[in-house]
């Protein structure tokens, strides 16, 4: 999003860059990834090999993420973080972690993709218990996109990239991006509360079953539920999605476990299909019935 | 610390274009340094070709005024305009509790050891929540933000809610510029904690005319200097 991504101008591609504190040394490889705080690059380590320097002026930021990241240590959900240091270059001071770099591609792709329901479904079911364990550390995971949400293609595992927006329940949101911001579609405030996170979730479910996004200014929670049913979404979780935006599912916990109730077999449609179908044969049946008759009718006639 | 919890005084210039009438930015930007003032700006971009000097000027208005710079599209504004107000006011009180802590310990934060980091960056963080602010939104509106005005108008309004749900108190002012009468910055606002008074100021405003940047930071500045807050509380 940003015009001049501020450390590219300083041209770090190709240099190799020494830890202040710890003399890790790492050559840089390339931008991978641009974030509200700073920017992530691909980097090699003479021992770890590939990894990736989310590289930051602000100190604050950096030790922030780091901290948060370290908190959430052991879950298979996120990179692993090796270590927080700082770098000088052209006389400016530079803040960094270096993490585990997870080749893959983000969510947007699952979105875009030809999935079947089923699958989408399964794959946010996933993201929902990740969220969910989030959310039991007292923490909300408050800008939820689908850049931040990475399929590991090594051994599929869907891992969280980005942890500077971590805030404690009751906090205010600071950090978010409008289409999952319920403050952004008029549906409440930006306290940092697990209805909140519900909200972002849903949103994320919504595009996923669609296949794009909806622009909040544009739009409404009305034109959200009339693209569902465009969308051929079965109404139960339609009816589900909606009731999440409004507020009335309180958190992730009862959204996952509504979720894997709801009925999303198309039944309705198959009967209509097979119905069809059924209509269709019968009149072939009747059809041929007919020839038959008329074959049979005529043949004397034509023997004469 | 003086003060029993202290003043902060931000000013933030919303533009898209270069300056081109009255005193260089940079050298204003610098004055409102010089009194305590720190000086952030946030350059819109929108489609059409801007030149890179537009984007420098941006970058070198928050160096000499101590603040931080952005880029950002329309559509993102609001969000950059919150994410920016809160970082520059960690970022100021980073910069004076590393000050202080350099007269307690002899040495700044970024000579602590990056593990025992995490103790200043809670202190700053929930210090950020609680300081009193005053916050100076200069706001382009010469011609070419004809187009964007009333979007920048709805990003103020949001970030003065944003703003109050803070713990501390904080106060906006809004500064247009160029003002009217051939005046070349306006004061849409005065120091206010009302949102409702800050709508009413924005109300009025209409784009039209140059980009007196360097000029409307300097009227910014006086009226920052003026408000009754203790001349002496520029830090906390």
């Amino acid at each position: 999003m940003k015009l001049l991504p501020k450390l590219i101008m300083y041209n770090i591609i190709n240099k190799e860059i020494t830890g202040r504190w710890y003399k890790s040394k790492y050559k840089i490889i390339r931008l991978i990834g641009n974030g509200g705080v700073g920017e992530i690059y691909l980097a090699a380590h003479e021992k770890r090999g590939l990894v990736a320097l989310k590289i930051s002026r602000s100190m604050l930021s950096i030790t922030r993420e780091y901290d948060n990241m370290k908190k959430c240590e052991g879950k298979n959900y996120l990179p692993m973080v090796y270590e927080l240091d700082d770098f000088e270059t052209h006389g400016e001071a530079y803040h960094f972690f270096a993490m585990e770099y997870i080749d893959g591609y983000d969510l947007s792709k699952v979105m875009k993709s030809d999935l079947p329901l089923k699958l989408k479904l399964e794959i946010f079911i996933i993201i929902l218990r990740i969220i969910e364990d989030i959310n039991e550390e007292g923490l909300i995971y408050s800008d939820l996109k689908h850049e931040n949400i990475m399929v590991d293609s090594r051994n599929l595992f869907i891992r969280f990239v980005d942890f500077g927006s971590l805030t404690p329940m009751g906090g205010i949101i600071k950090e978010y991006t409008p289409l999952y911001d319920r403050y952004s579609w008029k549906m409440g405030d930006r306290t940092a509360d697990a209805a909140y996170q519900v909200f972002s979730a849903a949103v994320l479910l919504m595009t996923l079953i669609l296949g794009y996004k909806l622009r909040p200014d544009k739009n409404n929670i009305l034109s959200i539920r009339r693209a569902l049913v465009k969308n051929n979404t079965p109404e139960a979780l339609a009816e589900l999605i909606e009731k999440a935006l409004k507020g009335e599912i309180k958190n992730c916990r009862l959204f996952y476990e509504k979720l894997v109730n709801v009925d999303i077999s198309v039944k309705k449609q198959s009967i209509k299909l097979n119905a069809l179908l059924d209509s269709i044969i019968a009149i072939l049946i009747f059809l041929l019935g007919v020839v038959l008759v008329n074959l049979k009718a005529l043949t004397p006639i034509s023997l004469f | 610390m003086d003060g029993d919890c202290g003043i902060i005084r931000q000013m933030i210039i919303i533009t898209d274009g270069r300056s081109n009438i009255g005193i260089n930015p940079v050298e204003a930007a610098a004055k409102a340094k010089a009194s305590g003032i720190t000086v952030s700006a946030i350059g819109i971009i929108d489609g059409e070709g801007r030149d890179e000097k537009d984007v420098m000027e941006v970058e070198a208005i928050s160096k000499a005024g101590g603040g931080l710079s952005d880029y950002c599209y329309p559509r993102n504004l609001s969000m950059t305009l919150q994410a920016m107000t809160q970082k520059t006011v960690n970022h100021t009180l980073e910069c004076i509790v590393s000050k202080q802590l350099k007269t307690i310990i002899g040495q700044d934060m970024t000579n602590i050891e990056p593990k025992s980091r995490m103790k200043v960056v809670e202190f700053i963080e929930n210090y950020g929540e609680r300081v009193d602010l005053l916050y100076a939104i200069v706001l382009d509106t010469s011609k070419s933000m004809t187009n964007k005005l009333e979007l920048a108008k709805s990003c103020i309004i949001d970030l003065m809610e944003a703003l109050s749900h803070r713990r501390g108190v904080s106060k906006v002012a809004l500064i247009s510029y160029p003002g009217e009468n051939s005046q070349s910055a306006g004061i849409a606002c005065e120091f206010t904690s009302e949102i409702s008074v800050l709508k009413e100021g924005l109300k009025l405003l209409k784009a039209g005319g140059g980009t007196p940047t360097g000029p409307a930071i300097l009227s910014a500045m006086e009226l920052m200097l003026e408000d009754e807050a203790p001349a002496q509380a520029h830090y906390v």
